[in-house]
């Protein structure tokens, strides 16, 4: 991405984290906050538990390699400089919400007159038409309308939430391969594009079945239940010595399993080798305490090794302690130590992808607040020094 | 219609259940030419139902997990019928050549030459077995993009590990992370956003590739491992760990820092809204709409700390409220006052919302074979290239006449040859079950 333009606008975490990872792939970022910073600033966590807008290690994880200046786009002057940003990029990614960027007098339309090559990008909750469009939301309110949340969980409770940021940080991903969609268009036609992206449309094609069940609804008429026991009999997670390991077993594993428990009479077992055996809660509870007893005593990395022999589908149910302790991630490079000027060295997720001729990279740790202001304003829009105090003291920036 | 953006970019997948080719329904919907590499001498396991005659019982348990097939309970062609390999594969074609024998290696190799893109998500040895490394493919078209997608990379100490996406999201923390807060961790759910997100990391990272090849002429390997793509999606409490060693476990439906925060019971059958207040605003405008009755009044409340740590409390009121509303109702009086509340929504009432409705995301497909039904639309809208669904799912061997002949430029005695060695075919063989 290397000579590409990519403008932050936030707020928030799914633009931030669009052009985060535009930036690690060669894109120039320039991030633009509010003189109080963006709000993510304010997100945790804190080194130290101490909150500070330059000590969330979230912030500093989402804005790697940008840029960053303060601009009050509330004043007018302010919005002639967002104008020169807009005309200086090449991809604009906002989430400030459905209308705002009107508000401030930049349709699309008025954005495609000075700049027709901008791929602009605008991510709100419900999109930019339809009567939610205004409707006010966080993370959950997209995932439960549009996302798997209704199957999510056990039939007798309320439908679970996915992880706090996962949707949010899901919606800026795909926020980005769109954007990529567009920009792929742009340099081979010149003519730039407008995306409108809704958290809850990324949720409603979510192939993590949401996406199937809303296709086999139109086949059958039958909503599908809220139901923990999917995988089926001998289906973990199950508890070992140190933790929780997950084994598959169903109708796709179950004999795989009986073979890691060296149970293999259980396979013939006339209770286990029918489908509605295999349903049955009795029987499902059975096979479970059977694999529970010849869990009892051994570590879960150990029983992992050994359902991996057996051809058991399996995973182990790792904590973040876990996760950071393990060498197969340190050893695929999966960690990046950033230094920050006011936290010093901090340890983030660094290459989610490998690309083998144009690899990821870290060239700069998260912006501390308006620290590129005199470099983008100055050596970038040409504004000298004398300008730039006047426009600090007007509070533009 | 305006020529969609990635019209003139060609993409063969060798793909099993999501990840893999979810990626490669992105880029057909935007305009890529999507084939599908798959065999009538092997039927995906999940991907395409892997039966050849599914019994009524098994179809009925499929549709009442909610992965339905079209004519409920198809007596032909069952592996063209189901929601869950439907869902993904419009806007695709499918050929059919059974690349474990050498002639019909050859056969795909021929297709690489022709190709920009191939995906694939199977086990590495797996594709190393069939000779199907980026290396090869390289030697047939210097400019190929390669993408694949393990679970845990092409090397390293897991890389021959088995996992669905439920197993690598253990892997990866979300398992800890996610689900009730009160209940042992095999009472929770089994839900998964690593698949989805693998997909999109696919689409930028092949669009980044074709840019890197239109400038250089060189073509790449990329590699996504599901694994290591969803780590990311964990930063915050990975970071908590890093930098404070605070090892951080599930919050269910509560949230780091806002509070009430949380998926309430309404009226009616199974029905739930998620509601959100975020500031002392929004709180003031919650208590407004419940018509400010007297427990709101509690000091305690008062302020967004005393919320977070009394909101189990909070919590309980709530739900005795929302229970005498529907949830469209609680969405309705709480955004008047400007609170996040939104319904959750069962498969049903998504097709029915008004405002999905208005904005046109469900797409209505005509499929010769299995009539009229609305599928799910695109992720996200384009102003200058307004889009629809151009193709129904491609039905196994469709594709073949496309791909052999027009494509590949075979002539009639080499189409036959390969029909009658069992490589072009639009029905499994005999011999699956």
């Amino acid at each position: 991405m290397e000579g590409v333009k990519v403008l932050d606008l936030g707020v928030g975490i799914p633009p931030a984290n669009a052009t985060r990872l535009l930036g690690c792939f060669g894109a120039e970022v320039i991030k633009v906050e509010p003189s109080n910073g963006d709000p993510l600033r304010m997100s945790g966590p804190f080194l130290g538990d101490i909150p500070h807008s330059e000590t969330s290690g979230f912030f500093q994880y989402l804005n790697v390699n940008k840029r960053g200046i303060t601009l009050n786009v509330e004043s007018r002057r302010g919005r002639r400089i967002l104008k020169d940003l807009i005309c200086w990029a090449d991809i604009m990614v906002e989430g400030l919400g459905a209308g705002v960027m009107e508000g401030l007098g930049l349709t699309y339309g008025e954005m495609e007159s000075v700049n027709p090559a901008l791929v602009a990008v605008s991510i709100t909750p419900f999109g930019q038409s339809g009567p939610y469009r205004e409707y006010k939301s966080y993370e959950i309110q997209p995932y439960a309308f549009g996302g798997p949340m209704y199957f999510t969980g056990n039939p007798e409770r309320e439908p679970v939430n996915a992880a706090n940021n996962v949707s949010d940080l899901h919606t800026g991903l795909a926020a980005a391969s769109a954007g990529m969609v567009a920009f792929h268009r742009a340099e081979a036609t010149g003519e730039g594009d407008y995306i409108d992206i809704a958290a809850a449309e990324v949720q409603l094609g979510n192939i993590d079945r949401r996406a199937a069940k809303l296709l086999a609804y139109s086949y059958t008429g039958v909503v599908g239940d809220r139901n923990l026991d999917h995988m089926g009999i001998g289906s973990g997670p199950f508890p070992c010595a140190d933790g929780y390991v997950n084994l598959l077993g169903g109708e796709f594993g179950f004999d795989r399993v009986c073979r890691l428990v060296g149970r293999e009479d259980l396979m013939e077992d006339p209770r286990f080798n029918t489908p509605e055996g295999r349903r049955d809660p009795a029987n499902i509870e059975e096979i479970s305490g059977i694999i529970i007893s010849w869990l009892y005593g051994k570590s879960k990395l150990e029983v992992w090794e050994m359902a991996q022999q057996s051809r058991v589908l399996s995973g182990v149910v790792n904590t973040t302690e876990d996760l950071l302790n393990d060498d197969h991630f340190w050893e695929r490079g999966m960690w990046a130590k950033v230094n920050h000027p006011v936290t010093g060295e901090m340890t983030m997720p660094g290459k989610s992808l490998k690309m083998f001729r144009t690899p990821w990279q870290l060239r700069l740790a998260a912006p501390t607040l308006g620290q590129h202001n005199a470099e983008v304003y100055c050596g970038m829009l040409g504004y000298s020094r004398e300008e730039i105090s006047k426009l600090r003291q007007a509070g533009v920036i | 219609m305006a020529r969609l953006p990635l019209e003139g970019i060609r993409v063969l997948e060798i793909t099993v259940v999501w990840a893999g080719p979810h990626s490669s329904q992105i880029l057909a919907d935007w305009g890529a030419d999507v084939i599908r590499v798959e065999s009538t001498q092997f039927l995906g396991t999940t991907t395409r139902t892997g039966l050849m005659k599914p019994s009524r019982e098994y179809l009925q348990v499929m549709m009442e997990m909610g992965f339905g097939f079209a004519g409920k309970y198809p007596k032909v062609r069952a592996w063209d019928r189901g929601a869950l390999f439907n869902t993904h594969a419009r806007n695709k074609g499918s050929m059919t050549v059974d690349v474990t024998r050498e002639e019909g290696l050859e056969v795909l190799m021929d297709l690489v030459s022709k190709a920009d893109v191939f995906i694939e998500n199977n086990m590495p040895d797996t594709m190393k077995k069939l000779g199907l490394t980026y290396a090869e493919l390289k030697k047939h078209n210097p400019g190929i993009i390669m993408v694949r997608m393990p679970a845990f990379g092409l090397e390293g100490k897991y890389h021959r590990y088995r996992s669905w996406g439920q197993h690598v999201e253990g892997v990866a923390g979300h398992s800890w992370l996610k689900g009730y807060r009160d209940t042992d961790i095999s009472q929770r759910p089994e839900s998964n956003q690593s698949d989805a997100g693998a997909a999109y990391s696919a689409v930028m990272a092949v669009l980044m590739a074709i840019r890197h090849r239109r400038r250089t002429g060189e073509g790449q390997l990329i590699e996504i491992p599901l694994c290591e793509n969803f780590i990311p999606y964990l930063a915050a409490p990975i970071m908590d760990y890093t930098m404070n060693g605070r090892v951080r476990s599930s919050l269910g439906n509560a949230h780091t820092s806002m509070a009430p925060h949380g998926v309430y019971r309404c009226k009616g059958d199974d029905s739930w809204v998620a509601i959100s207040v975020g500031s002392d605003a929004e709180w003031e405008g919650l208590c407004r709409a419940m018509g400010e009755p007297d427990w709101v009044q509690n000091r305690k409340f008062r302020t967004v700390l005393g919320r977070w740590q009394n909101q189990e409390e909070i919590d309980v009121k709530l739900g005795e409220w929302t229970g005498t509303l529907t949830s469209y109702e609680v969405m309705d009086r709480l955004q008047a006052m400007g609170v996040a509340a939104a319904p959750v929504l069962n498969e049903a009432e998504a097709h029915a919302d008004p405002h999905i409705k208005t904005r046109e995301f469900f797409e209505r497909v005509d499929d010769p074979d299995l009539g009229v039904h609305d599928h799910v639309g695109f992720m996200w809208k384009m102003k200058k290239t307004p889009n629809a669904i151009r193709k129904p799912p491609a039905h196994l061997g469709y594709g073949n006449e496309y791909v052999y002949r027009e494509l590949l430029g075979y002539d009639d005695y080499h189409y036959r040859h390969l029909e009658e060695e069992g490589h072009i075919g639009t029905e499994p063989a005999p011999h699956i079950p």
